[in-house]
């Protein structure tokens, strides 16, 4: 099993350290601490195109200063944050949309997800940090996060050799009653809830499917 | 008796006309290692229901028995239908479980006013002091303040609850008359309003206090809402509104009201919205004769084509606060040209595009390097085209004709 290291803004993928330091003078002290920020988002996109793109605002930045590629003056900066975006987007999703499931005697909080970026550890992180008493488990694909004790491990898993258990919930009942009971008829807004909801979602969003969608 | 499902579809319905459903906090509240709960800075929907409202918090009544008889009010006393409510231990309970799923990122915890709100109220806070010292729960919470509620028990909720809120839903006494003739508007909503700023200002309530509108319930104009939610933000500390279009349900006994069109309260938050982020003053944001806001402009096209005579401005040199009252460009759009510009010389629309103007609306206004970008009646309907004739008819003096040229 492999052991992650908790993610932290110099745990950089790809080594920017020299390109950084020549931008402290491209910059005051917090456009580079938001510029380094949305580095790393970016570089934990899988578009396999992120470093073309993270050199060119690199460049950018050197030459016409931080606040043109942070304002996204330039069609390359506009990309640039798009990676970025993706990436922060695809985690809030996570946070919002995985349902935890108590298992063994409710010392695990166990939940399933796909992702398409290097996301995984940032939302076992936030996990972590909400249910800190309980270990953390997660499925991402074919690969299950475990964390516990602050640290997280990562496993491959092999799908057809393990099923992952769904008991019934008294609570999942609790919880549609609820959710049926804040519609209001009246503004039904269908593009709206799809604009909130992308339909890659919804398979997760089980509650949808109390009003026939998903 | 009713089983926890059918009370959780009586109580969440009789709730979910109660809009605020923010969950963003600043505050991480100390917590020991046996902990369960946070906050996400900008909060987190869980799901969304069918009109497109996000579901984060557990919204739900203390009970639906009330001993009011609120015109407006669907769980008023005069309305014959099931009444139920939540034992303090059976609510935390409930609560912690569908939390620990990740169903949930908070509870807004409100009631009918049973027997009496000192009543009532204890029991709310009962319910919040299990969920605190019982389940050791860190995360959101939202309390309602209920109508004449006594000082001793806001305070208290205050030092458990990261928002609190007193629902005026009308803009001033006379028009609480029509509606709540039971309530007095400044000793049941308005004094409770200032325990509340007292907390925010001891540093307690980290999301800050908020009210909410029944808009159009009493007849109150557009202008009459917004002139006492601009005292409420200057005076009172609040630290938002929300506004909900009067639905008239279960045979309201208001008989002349009919429903509000959803797009007034949406005209009213983008009122709201100049007014808390666009530095727009009440008294300049554009209403009709009859003192509502226009149905068919939003305010700040309305606004903008009122003072057409500021129009257009060049985007290399405009004031921050002007460059606000151009449509098309928010604050954070503003603020990126007024850091961006101090380096470089903005030449091309399409620069502005990338900052995140919305260039179609925008181009009308403004100029790019001297360089006027476009004529307002292309980006208007047939139906806006025909009202803006009318206006620039009657202000054809102060018409800037590069607007219309």
């Amino acid at each position: 099993m492999e052991q992650l290291s908790l993610i932290n803004l110099n745990g950089l993928k790809k080594d920017f350290s020299q390109e950084l330091i020549a931008l402290k003078t491209a910059g005051d002290a917090e456009a580079l601490h938001l510029f380094k920020k949305d580095l790393f988002f970016a570089l934990l996109n899988k578009n396999p195109s992120k470093y073309r793109i993270i050199d060119q605002v690199i460049k950018q930045a050197g030459e016409k200063g931080l606040s043109y590629v942070l304002c996204k003056v330039s069609d390359e900066a506009k990309r640039f944050f798009r990676l970025a975006r993706e990436v922060g987007a695809e985690r809030y999703r996570a946070t919002a949309f995985i349902r935890l499931q108590p298992v063994d005697q409710h010392r695990v909080l166990f939940g399933e997800f796909e992702i398409k970026h290097q996301t995984g550890e940032l939302i076992m992180l936030h996990f972590m940090k909400r249910f800190p008493r309980y270990n953390i488990m997660i499925v991402f694909g074919d690969e299950v996060y475990i964390g516990r004790n602050k640290e997280i491990f990562k496993k491959k898993l092999d799908r057809k050799q393990v099923i992952i258990p769904k008991e019934p919930d008294e609570f999942e009942k609790y919880w549609l009653a609820f959710y049926r009971s804040q519609f209001i008829p009246e503004r039904k807004n269908l593009r709206y809830l799809k604009r909130m909801i992308p339909r890659q979602y919804w398979k997760w969003v089980t509650e949808l499917r109390e009003f026939g969608i998903g | 008796m009713l089983d926890m499902e059918q009370k959780l579809e009586i109580l969440g319905a009789a709730a979910k006309y109660d809009i605020c459903a923010s969950t963003a906090s600043p505050q991480h509240r100390p917590a020991n290692q046996n902990y369960i709960g946070s906050h996400a800075p900008a909060g987190i929907c869980h799901s969304y229901t069918p009109d497109g409202r996000c579901v984060s918090l557990l919204k739900v009544l203390m009970t639906n028995a009330c001993r009011n008889d609120c015109k407006y009010c669907v769980n008023r006393v005069s309305n014959d239908f099931e009444r139920s409510g939540f034992q303090p231990e059976e609510l935390a309970r409930l609560f912690m479980e569908l939390y620990r799923r990740n169903y949930l990122e908070g509870i807004f915890l409100t009631s009918a006013v049973q027997k009496n709100s000192t009543y009532t109220m204890e029991r709310m806070i009962a319910t919040l002091e299990i969920l605190r010292f019982k389940y050791n729960y860190q995360g959101y919470v939202h309390l309602k303040v209920l109508p004449h509620a006594p000082t001793n028990l806001i305070e208290r909720g205050a030092q458990l609850a990261d928002r609190m809120s007193v629902n005026l839903e009308s803009p001033s006494p006379n028009h609480l008359k029509l509606i709540a003739g039971e309530k007095n508007f400044m000793l049941d909503l308005i004094e409770p309003m200032n325990v509340l700023q007292k907390q925010v200002q001891k540093g307690l309530l980290p999301a800050g206090h908020t009210t909410q509108f029944a808009v159009g319930a009493a007849g109150e104009t557009d202008s009459e809402i917004l002139r006492t939610t601009n005292w409420l933000y200057k005076k009172k500390s609040l630290k938002r509104a929300y506004f909900s279009a009067f639905v008239p349900v279960n045979e309201l006994p208001l008989p002349d009201q009919k429903p509000i069109p959803l797009l007034r309260e949406h005209r009213l938050y983008q009122a709201d919205w100049l007014m808390r982020f666009y530095q727009f003053e009440q008294e300049e944001i554009a209403t009709q004769t009859d003192g509502n806001l226009n149905l068919d402009f939003d305010p700040k096209m309305m606004t903008a084509i009122k003072n057409a005579s500021l129009f257009p401005l060049e985007i290399n040199r405009a004031p921050f606060k002007m460059l606000l009252r151009i449509p098309g460009i928010g604050p954070t759009a503003a603020r990126r040209i007024y850091r961006v510009r101090k380096e470089h010389r903005l030449t091309d629309i399409n620069e502005l595009k990338n900052l995140g103007v919305v260039t179609k609306r925008a181009k009308p206004f403004i100029l790019i390097n001297g360089k006027a970008q476009g004529n307002i009646k292309n980006i208007m309907t047939i139906k806006q085209l025909e009202l803006f004739q009318s206006f620039t008819s009657q202000l054809a003096h102060k018409q800037s004709p590069l607007l219309l040229t």
